[in-house]
């Protein structure tokens, strides 16, 4: 029985919520832990994860008839490098202070999991608009994830938000902001995630 | 045919994928340079003085910068109103260096500005370090203190605080040398030469001595020359301060003329406590040594605040002292006698037959006023008492420990001292009810064989640590009495 | 002694995973039993290593050899083709896996069998790359420099991923055999572990 093809809407809510990149996927754990220090360079991972993720989607979706099977996966990752670069180049150029604090894990985009994992299991498949909506929204669910860890962090750890102070000095928790705080961030909150699925599944059940 | 696709086919890509990369680059080549330009000019201005809107210009070629981390100086056109120079400090994550710019205005010798550039210690502790309020605290300040390191650490950035001083203390001396001339100030040559010249104000010539003395507290000693006539001895010595235990350095000079008298002590550099150590560092103090006799050090009035750094400037004077008259005089030291203080046989289990003074044909050592030789009825050995003293809180503290053949320590008796251990009893640390000397603290020293109570490495007492003193800074009685106990070994018990 | 400090930072003091967060898929995903943590660390410690010693060899003697020259508003500035270094250097990790599936499929089937389905998972392993970008383009935030400190880097940075996925798995497999709230089973309570882990890795900071 051939699977029905899913809905443009669907394609795109996917990635926002039943399989999210983050919080269910597990997929780029490296950038989700390491740039949610603050809200800013979340996002900012967010906007270039976007754009590479889009523009690789639709360039793989494009070629993906002329491309010979063996050797698919080096093309992708050429290509997913190139963009990454561009990207480099562009921050660097025109948001220098972003592209200094995301260092080496703006460049850390070419092995993010979600990039070639959506080239290999949807760009390769499908065409170009329905890999745009899906690259889209798999790097927004990406993006809402990591910017969600980083609001918990931003907020308790340092006691701000986008650099606004908000949290005075002596409450703050500052384990937060330091690389094992965000263990502690992402684990409390993948658990709540997994809660609510399950709730979710269990009413469905009875039902 | 297939072989053919492929190879096309990634040739192909990548052929495209570099064309596209290398267009990109020429778009923005330009613009990253101009941040980077950018980034350093703003933080140039920043930290040059308000007064200042010229431009400036980079000097670094002109210097040799291998052996300092500097990386960068600018300047002014004439070089006469600003220098600013961009450094590293390493702070706790010595992997990776802090950069960081300071300029110095030149009209007013002063800082202008300080600026963190690119800090990568972690957050929250190193990272302090980039806060405003760290970061303003050097505008205005004078280079003096900067060099000495009188700088405001941040909670958390300990380590950070402490290499950036560091860095700083090669910057202001590179600039001291490379801008030292004009109005910038006297360079370190001239706040030396000014010092040695207050203590000998008719010297001619300060011959420095090339063979090096073989004593660990000097550094330099120089036969002072009024005309070919010699007027005295100069020694610039260090010693270790009391504001950190192992004790950070400080340097010193210190005079002796012809008749045996100092003539002036003068602080080049000390690390200890702000506030503490003024009262060292100001002229009064050295000149409180002039026409006081070797030997008679004790009676050079220290401050109430820093009696401890006063107590470790007295210390390591003394062992310049006791070189000058040992080494340099070949003459002997003051070697108090006798049985004057009946006290002193106190220190032994055993009343003797004859007490002897043996110290005559013995090693001088500072801590030892006296050391006698015990024998009973049948003229037989049977132990020795030794005299010692330390400095106090309150002055010189003169004790008698006995010692048996079998290197056992009798008792130790307080002979003189000026101590008020008030202070200690607040402490929680100090359970003796017991006001010095009357102290339970002294029973640690007796008893027991000298070996086991130089292993024992017995603790200080809080809130008294002038008077009980401290391993490491080499001051206090536990100093003192351990350095009887080790000269014990070496020259009386032990060694045969 | 240069070298065991920079051995003993890089396996302790900036744990790849623990405190630079590379690798951290594979970590959470081959670290439930004690035997693949192991080969998986073995496999990672040999391509870092290697691919590292190939990227900084081709990035001083190729990349920053060539230098172009670009009129712009500042002026005329000098450029070198660091900029293809993440391009590069991910063609240099991919193609060496590659190959060194292929020759232990020929020339050792035990040794296959053991890391085969390993080997290109560690393409993706962030680790790879992010250890060659560092000690390159980025070496001077790592403090080292000249090709065996870097060398010796690698080796620590890898050994470190190999302690740190086998402890973590020896932790998880005994973590079995206990009862967890089924909404903190798997990755949460993996992730409290590693949270803990980490705390404890910050105390070797103090040692350099």
């Amino acid at each position: 029985m051939a699977r029905r093809q899913k809905s443009i809407k669907e394609v795109f809510s996917a990635g926002l919520f039943k399989q999210n990149p983050t919080f269910v996927q597990f997929l780029g754990m490296c950038p989700t832990l390491a740039v949610t220090k603050s809200v800013e360079s979340a996002l900012g991972m967010g906007a270039g994860v976007i754009f590479v993720l889009v523009m690789s989607n639709l360039i793989i979706s494009l070629i993906r008839n002329f491309v010979p099977k063996e050797v698919r996966i080096p093309i992708y990752i050429v290509i997913i490098a190139s963009l990454v670069t561009i990207l480099e180049m562009f921050m660097k150029a025109y948001t220098p202070e972003l592209a200094s604090s995301l260092g080496t894990f703006l460049s850390l985009i070419v092995v993010n999991c979600l990039i070639l994992g959506r080239a290999e299991a949807f760009a390769s498949k499908n065409n170009p608009i329905r890999s745009v909506v899906d690259g889209f929204g798999m790097a927004l669910g990406f993006t809402g994830g990591i910017t969600i860890i980083a609001i918990f962090r931003e907020l308790f750890g340092a006691g701000s938000l986008l650099g606004y102070s908000i949290i005075p000095e002596q409450y703050q928790v500052g384990i937060l902001v330091q690389a094992a705080g965000a263990f502690l961030v992402f684990g409390i909150l993948v658990s709540q995630v997994n809660r609510i699925r399950m709730n979710k599944e269990e009413r469905s059940e009875v039902a | 045919m297939k072989h053919v696709r492929i190879i096309f086919t990634l040739t192909f890509t990548v052929l495209l994928t570099m064309v596209a990369v290398f267009q990109i680059n020429e778009m923005t080549a330009g613009t990253i340079y101009g941040n980077q330009l950018k980034k350093l000019q703003e933080g140039l201005l920043k930290v040059a003085p308000t007064s200042y809107d010229g431009v400036l210009e980079e000097l670094t070629g002109d210097y040799d910068l291998s052996e300092i981390d500097l990386e960068r100086v600018y300047a002014d056109q004439d070089k006469d109103k600003v220098v600013v120079y961009q450094a590293y400090a390493y702070g706790f994550n010595s992997a990776q260096p802090i950069s960081y710019l300071i300029g110095i205005d030149l009209e007013t010798n002063t800082v202008s500005g300080f600026l963190i550039l690119e800090n990568y210690d972690s957050d929250g502790y190193g990272q302090n370090a980039s806060n405003p309020l760290f970061m303003n605290q050097f505008t205005g300040m004078e280079l003096g203190p900067v060099l000495n390191g009188e700088i405001d650490g941040v909670a958390g950035a300990t380590a950070t605080t402490g290499g950036i001083k560091a860095s700083l203390n090669e910057v202001i001396a590179f600039h001291n040398t490379n801008f030292g001339g004009g109005p910038v100030g006297p360079t370190d040559q001239e706040i030396r030469e000014a010092m040695m010249e207050d203590i000998f104000p008719n010297a001619t010539a300060f011959d420095k001595v090339t063979t090096n003395p073989a004593n660990d507290a000097i550094i330099n000693m120089y036969n002072v020359m009024n005309g070919t006539t010699q007027i005295g001895y100069l020694y610039e010595a260090t010693g270790s301060g009391a504001s950190v235990a192992g004790g950070l350095d400080m340097i010193y000079y210190v005079g002796i003329n012809m008749d045996k008298e100092y003539t002036g002590f003068r602080m080049y550099d000390s690390q200890d406590t702000p506030g503490y150590k003024d009262f060292y560092l100001a002229d009064s103090y050295g000149d409180s040594y002039n026409g006081v006799a070797l030997g008679e050090e004790d009676t050079i009035a220290g401050a109430t605040a820093g009696s401890a750094t006063g107590a470790a400037i007295l210390a390591s004077v003394n062992e310049v002292m006791a070189y000058h008259v040992v080494d340099i005089l070949g003459e002997m030291l003051d070697r108090p006698d006798p049985v004057e203080n009946l006290n002193v046989v106190n220190a032994f289990d055993q009343v003797a037959a004859s007490y002897v003074s043996i110290y005559a044909d013995q090693a001088y050592d500072a801590s030892i006023l006296n050391v006698y030789e015990l024998k009973d009825a049948t003229d037989t050995v049977i132990g020795y008492i030794y005299y010692g003293k330390s400095a106090g809180y309150g002055g010189a503290i003169e004790f008698a420990i006995g010692i048996d053949t079998t290197n056992n320590t009798h008792s130790l008796i307080i002979l003189k001292e000026n101590e008020s251990w008030e202070d200690a009893k607040e402490y929680a640390s100090y359970t003796g009810d017991e006001l010095f000397p009357d102290t339970t603290w002294l029973l640690n020293w007796q008893n027991d064989t000298v070996q086991n109570i130089l292993d024992a490495e017995i603790d200080g007492v809080t809130g008294a640590s002038t008077t009980t003193g401290n391993r490491e800074r080499n001051d206090g009685l536990i100093f003192a009495i351990e350095s009887v106990l080790k000269y014990h070994q070496t020259n009386t018990g032990g060694g045969e | 002694m240069e070298y065991i400090a920079i051995a003993f930072g890089a396996i302790f003091v900036n744990n790849v995973v623990l405190n630079q967060f590379y690798g951290l898929c594979p970590f959470l995903g081959v670290s439930t039993k004690k035997s693949s943590a192991l080969s998986m660390g073995m496999a990672v410690t040999f391509v870092i290593t290697l691919s590292t010693m190939i990227s900084y060899l081709i990035y001083h003697n190729v990349l920053l050899k060539y230098t172009m020259t670009l009129n712009t508003e500042f002026g005329e500035i000098t450029y070198n083709l660091s900029f293809l270094s993440t391009i590069v250097f991910i063609l240099v990790i991919a193609s060496f896996v590659q190959l060194v599936e292929m020759f232990i499929k020929k020339f050792s089937a035990p040794l296959y069998s053991a890391l085969g389905v390993y080997l290109p998972l560690i393409t993706t392993n962030c680790a790879v790359l992010g250890v060659a970008i560092d000690t390159t383009v980025n070496s001077e935030r790592i403090g080292v420099e000249g090709f065996w400190q870097v060398t010796i880097y690698a080796l620590g940075i890898s050994l470190g991923y190999a302690v740190v996925i086998f402890i973590f798995s020896a932790i998880r497999e005994e973590m079995m055999a206990y009862p967890i709230k089924k909404n903190w089973q798997g990755i949460p309570i993996a992730l409290i572990t590693a949270f803990i882990m980490a705390m404890v890795f910050y105390g070797f900071g103090g040692m350099v």
